[in-house]
């Protein structure tokens, strides 16, 4: 199972202590954050240097900013371009998408994250329909808890992943509260993820978005393969503990 | 019950009227009004609604049958945290729209018995089923969340927001909550009976509360409620019924997924017809069967029982008849020889000609 955190939830805009806090527990995927328009250059900078601690991960993604500020949407693609030819998924949100023409030349490096409540769009399938009838490469970054918070009853859920189970390249997970913030997993957000981990391959990575101290990050993880213990039976081989190989 | 489920988004009886050249004229025209009136308040109310709260409407209004009396039936629903500006909100929009007029017409408010023009919250109307919290207000409006509602914020917003979120949550609980769909019940074919049960608590309450309101109110407007309770709300419970009979022995339905997924699959299924309308279920659903004369035969009568309605002087004269001299009454008489059409038609459907709804409704419908 691959399975990390996005640096943003562990270590906020420190993405080297994001990263750093990854390699030193049990994790083999990662999402670095760029959320905020100010940090994508200097990561993208960052990038390079951090070649040799990224590489132990198995898997890595990358989360474009939700929202433009000073560049424009082209600029923005372009920078992105980089993270394209790397192979890793570039997660947007569909509010971040205007020009599809654009978001296109990074194929199926553009991974459509489903959106909370706050907003105006991309919350259900019916809402991300026509992003993926634009962009037929676009791959699925599933957030299953704005898709729990939309509908707790978790059938929206259900309707994403039946939509767009061949696109599903991640899934991002943690609890979203009803005022749209990322919480640690607790008992009712697994018992309703439970419902529909069917759906997810064990080949799909969770990326973690609940606001960790470093201590907590193993604790974290258990919690989030118990949404799949009942599906996921064949016991997979156990991520690698970096700090103790190293 | 045919493998398939209706789609909510079609109106069925549009289709037949392009047909037959405005036979059901009434009906369009209120379904066209009724739209109209929706997107309408809305505007005059987009102030109000949030991702947390919704100004559901309910009636003739949310059915789709908007006559020239018909009442602004509307309630805050709150799926979200608790907040004492929703009193003071609830209490503007009913001042709003007392201000208002709709073609020329101040709007008619919501009846005095504080179901409507109030405040209502998911979580009562979710966890309340059944018990000493669950009141005749709250399980009314549960129920007419699944049989005769709509979002104004869904208008706008899209069908996400607190009325839906509310509304998947109830048939939900009826779902986990029915010993039907636990991991262990058979495979045979199965109905939600927890549903059916409350669908049918409800007609009866309805009932009920019928003469509750001829008691409580010495007999005002008995003609009128009497005329609705026999044929829009008979019709509003026949399409809560079919709503449940959908899933009676229906193939697409089968139970080849694990019981959670069987849960969402039935929800998915139940959903659809909480979207349609109360004469659009009964339309497809009797087509479906091949019952297409008696599915004209109803639309007839709610032609003639709408256009009653829409006429006000007939109306205003059906609300102020003395219940002493009702039965003398030339309009009150035709209008209950509507809802006796009505009860012949409803009759030979679920009771007297051998089809699936006869079997459901007998194996079902009473006992």
């Amino acid at each position: 199972m691959k399975i990390g955190f996005s640096t943003g939830s562990v270590a906020l805009n420190d993405v080297r202590r994001g990263i750093d806090i990854a390699t030193h527990t049990k994790t083999n995927a990662i999402e670095l954050s760029a959320l905020r328009e100010q940090e994508l250059v200097p990561l993208l900078r960052l990038i390079d240097k951090l070649q040799n601690e990224l590489s132990i991960f198995e898997y890595i993604a990358f989360h474009a900013p939700s929202k433009r500020e000073k560049l424009s949407e082209e600029a923005i693609v372009s920078k992105l371009k980089k993270v394209a030819d790397l192979g890793w998924a570039i997660i947007v949100h569909p509010d971040a998408i205007e020009n599809f023409e654009l978001w296109k030349t990074l194929g199926r490096a553009v991974c459509i994250e489903n959106m909370d409540k706050r907003k105006a769009t991309g919350r259900t399938a019916a809402q991300l329909k026509p992003f993926f009838d634009q962009l037929p490469e676009a791959t699925f970054c599933f957030d299953i808890g704005h898709a729990r918070q939309i509908d707790p009853t978790m059938l929206e859920a259900e309707t994403m992943l039946r939509e767009f189970h061949g696109r599903l390249r991640q899934v991002h997970m943690s609890y979203v509260n009803s005022q749209s913030q990322h919480e640690r997993l607790n008992y009712e957000s697994i018992l309703a993820y439970q419902r529909v981990a069917h759906w997810i391959d064990n080949s799909i990575p969770i990326i973690l978005e609940t606001p960790v101290e470093q201590d907590e990050v193993v604790e974290e993880i258990s919690l989030a393969k118990k949404v799949f213990e009942l599906v996921h039976l064949d016991t997979e081989e156990e991520p690698q503990n970096h700090q103790i190989r190293n | 019950m045919p493998d398939n489920t209706i789609i909510p988004s079609k109106d069925y009886i549009d289709q037949l009227d392009k047909n037959s050249v405005g036979r059901w004229k009434n009906i369009i025209t209120a379904r066209r009004d009724a739209i109209e009136a929706q997107l309408f308040l809305f505007e005059k109310l987009r102030k109000f609604p949030s991702e947390d709260v919704d100004i559901v409407v309910f009636g003739s209004l949310a059915r789709q049958e908007w006559t020239t009396g018909s009442d602004v039936d509307w309630t805050l629903l709150i799926d979200g945290q608790a907040n004492i500006d929703h009193r003071s909100n609830a209490r503007e929009i009913g001042l709003t729209l007392d201000e208002l007029e709709f073609k020329g017409k101040r709007l008619n408010p919501p009846g005095g018995e504080g179901i409507f023009g109030n405040m209502a919250f998911s979580h009562e109307i979710v966890h309340h089923i059944g018990g000493q919290d669950d009141t005749n207000r709250n399980m009314t409006q549960r129920i007419l969340l699944l049989l005769e509602a709509t979002s104004l914020r869904g208008l706008e917003a899209g069908g996400d927001g607190p009325c839906e979120r509310t509304v998947r949550q109830i048939l939900y609980r009826y779902l986990k909550g029915d010993s039907n769909f636990h991991p262990q019940a058979n495979e045979e074919s199965r109905i939600p009976r927890f549903l059916l049960n409350d669908i049918v608590r409800f007609w009866r309450t309805m009932c009920v509360d019928f003469a509750y309101k001829d008691w409580e109110q010495a007999g005002r407007k008995w003609a009128l409620r009497n005329i609705k309770l026999r044929t829009s709300r008979k019709l509003l419970f026949v399409a809560g019924m079919l709503t449940v009979f959908s899933c009676f022995k229906n193939e697409s339905l089968n139970h080849d997924v694990a019981p959670e997924g069987y849960i969402l699959k039935l929800q998915e299924h139940l959903l659809n017809y909480v979207h349609s309308t109360p004469l659009n279920i009964i339309v497809w659903t009797l087509q479906n069967m091949g019952r297409d004369e008696d599915c004209l035969k109803i639309l007839d009568i709610y032609e003639k029982f709408l256009a009653t309605m829409n006429d006000e002087s007939l109306r205003q004269h059906l609300e102020e008849l003395n219940q002493e001299t009702v039965y003398q009454d030339e309009i009150f008489l035709a209008c209950r020889e509507i809802s006796h059409q009505l009860q012949i038609v409803l009759q030979n459907i679920c009771f007297k000609e051998e089809s699936p709804l006869r079997e459901f409704t007998c194996e079902y419908g009473v006992f």
